[in-house]
């Protein structure tokens, strides 16, 4: 499943979409979070912070054998850093959410709390009984570190439209291809 | 007097005609408007077209993404004209809409005519007074009814955005008055698990759906008439991955049909697959010209090795639905 590892360079990648999620870049290099996370062995910690006010303290690759920080708000190559990240933290968006389980990425998702209509969870949770990923919220990020066992993930298989589509054609009087 | 009389009389005829007239109308109505319920999701007639005037009904987050995915497992050319509508207030919508289409570029000289993207105007926007939403509310009422007679579909697909209700209400009352029969195809979103979006909910319960998709088995299992698809494939239950539609089938699908399908699908439309990709790489990519524009704040070395470090062998096929 980890398939992200370049020259003994583990990165975790932190994605809060096109909102702010303050919450989850806190949660995310608070101490312990940080400490967990190099004790698992990752390396590197790259934060997309979208709209949020709170920039956390860069940490440039760090001599002293710690986690190495950093973060941008946009970019159009999310992909890319899913890609070649070893573990996602991510908001509980949709589109962040089957991006990178189709990457095959171990994933941890956080809900953002403070959304009103708060839909979203239901999706997470639904996954993470289907051990497709970890669910989160910010303030508990660091037990779910500390209990994740990414051995016990299950590979997500993705769907396919083509029932929909059969079901569409055969409905408007098409044949079958 | 007999004037007297005669007045009376004929000012009672006038309201007895009338009302009788109202009534007949009423009745009318109802009979019409009973039989059009009737008649929804009654499949057509095969070869009843060779393609249908389609209205796509886009929306913000990842509705859009799905409803590209959707259009791309679909064979366009019984899709053709096809007319996309966002909300006034999406920009990156119609633009991600654009791109599928470009990507399709099998007939240039076709296209340009069959094919129109349109904004449409929200009644309420988040955190908009109630008293400015009557004017707004009306003016986008008036905008839907004025697109709609513009473009008459024939089609409607439509995932959940809010802009989609006026839009089927207007095309039900096309049905019922006969300016235009359409057919609408609604298919839920996948962050919808346990219960429907209110755009769901109201298709659903005034049955203004003439088929209705979800993409959770729970969700069926509350919404009898809805069809299940299923995208998650190996941890389902085999139970509910086929009961998705003709039960006579289900002896030909196996218990892991999704992957398979997928594959087959991109292998025979491998550039749409691609474009997917690149097009919904992230939900964050409506933020492209942005980040174009000011580019990654921070250190960029750690942006540039990542970068660099990027393989295409890896890059996995989008799936039709997400």
């Amino acid at each position: 499943m980890e398939d992200g590892e370049n020259d003994g360079k583990r990165l975790v990648f932190v994605t809060v979409g096109t909102t702010s999620f303050d919450a989850l870049v806190k949660a995310v290099v608070s101490q312990n979070v940080k400490e967990e996370l190099h004790k698992r062995g990752y390396t590197h910690l790259l934060i997309q912070m979208g709209r949020g006010i709170y920039s956390p303290p860069k940490v440039c690759d760090g001599a002293d054998g710690s986690l190495a920080v950093d973060y941008f708000t946009f970019s159009s190559s999310i992909a890319d850093y899913i890609r070649s990240a070893s573990l996602v933290i991510s908001h509980a968006g949709s589109g962040s959410i089957f991006e990178t389980l189709k990457l095959g990425k171990p994933l941890i998702v956080v809900v953002n709390e403070d959304l009103m209509d708060n839909h979203q969870c239901e999706l997470a949770e639904e996954l993470e009984e289907r051990k497709h990923l970890y669910c989160a919220r910010p303030h508990s990020l660091n037990q779910t570190l500390t209990k994740m066992e990414l051995d016990s993930l299950v590979r997500y298989t993705p769907g396919d439209g083509t029932p929909v589509a059969r079901i569409i054609d055969r409905f408007l009087g098409f044949p079958d291809d | 007097m007999e004037e007297h009389h005669c007045c009376f009389y004929s000012k009672m005829l006038s309201r007895f005609s009338i009302s009788s007239f109202m009534l007949s109308l009423v009745i009318v109505l109802v009979v019409r408007v009973l039989y059009v319920m009737y008649q929804c999701g009654k499949p057509f007639p095969k070869g009843a077209s060779r393609s249908f005037t389609t209205l796509i009904v886009l929306g913000s987050g990842g509705h859009t993404a799905e409803m590209l995915s959707l259009l791309s497992v679909l064979r366009m050319d019984r899709f053709t004209p096809r007319f996309y509508i966002a909300a006034a207030t999406d920009n990156m919508s119609l633009h991600k809409a654009r791109s599928f289409e470009d990507s399709l570029a099998d007939k240039p000289a076709v296209k340009e005519d069959s094919l129109q993207y349109t904004q449409i105007y929200r009644s309420r926007e988040v955190g908009q007074s109630y008293v400015t939403s009557v004017w707004t509310t009306i003016l986008a009422t008036v905008h839907a009814l004025w697109l709609m007679i513009r473009i008459r579909p024939q089609v409607i697909l439509c995932n959940g955005p809010g802009t989609c209700i006026p839009l089927c209400v207007i095309a039900f009352l096309f049905k019922v008055v006969g300016i235009r029969w359409s057919s609408i195809f609604y298919v839920e979103s996948v962050a919808r698990v346990k219960k429907l979006s209110l755009s769901g909910l109201l298709l659903y319960r005034l049955r203004l759906a003439d088929q209705f998709f979800v993409q959770w088995p729970q969700l069926q299992n509350k919404y009898p008439r809805a069809h299940y698809v299923a995208i998650i494939g190996t941890t389902g239950s085999p139970n509910t991955l086929i009961a998705f539609e003709n039960r006579e089938e289900s002896s030909k699908i196996s218990p892991v049909p999704p992957m398979l399908n997928t594959c087959q699908a991109n292998e025979r439309k491998p550039h749409i697959a691609k474009t997917m990709e690149k097009i919904f790489s992230a939900s964050i990519l409506s933020w492209k010209t942005i980040a174009a524009t000011t580019g990654t704040i921070g250190n960029p070395t750690a942006v540039t090795v990542l970068e660099n470090t990027e393989d295409d062998s890896k890059i996995n096929p989008t799936a039709p639905i997400v």
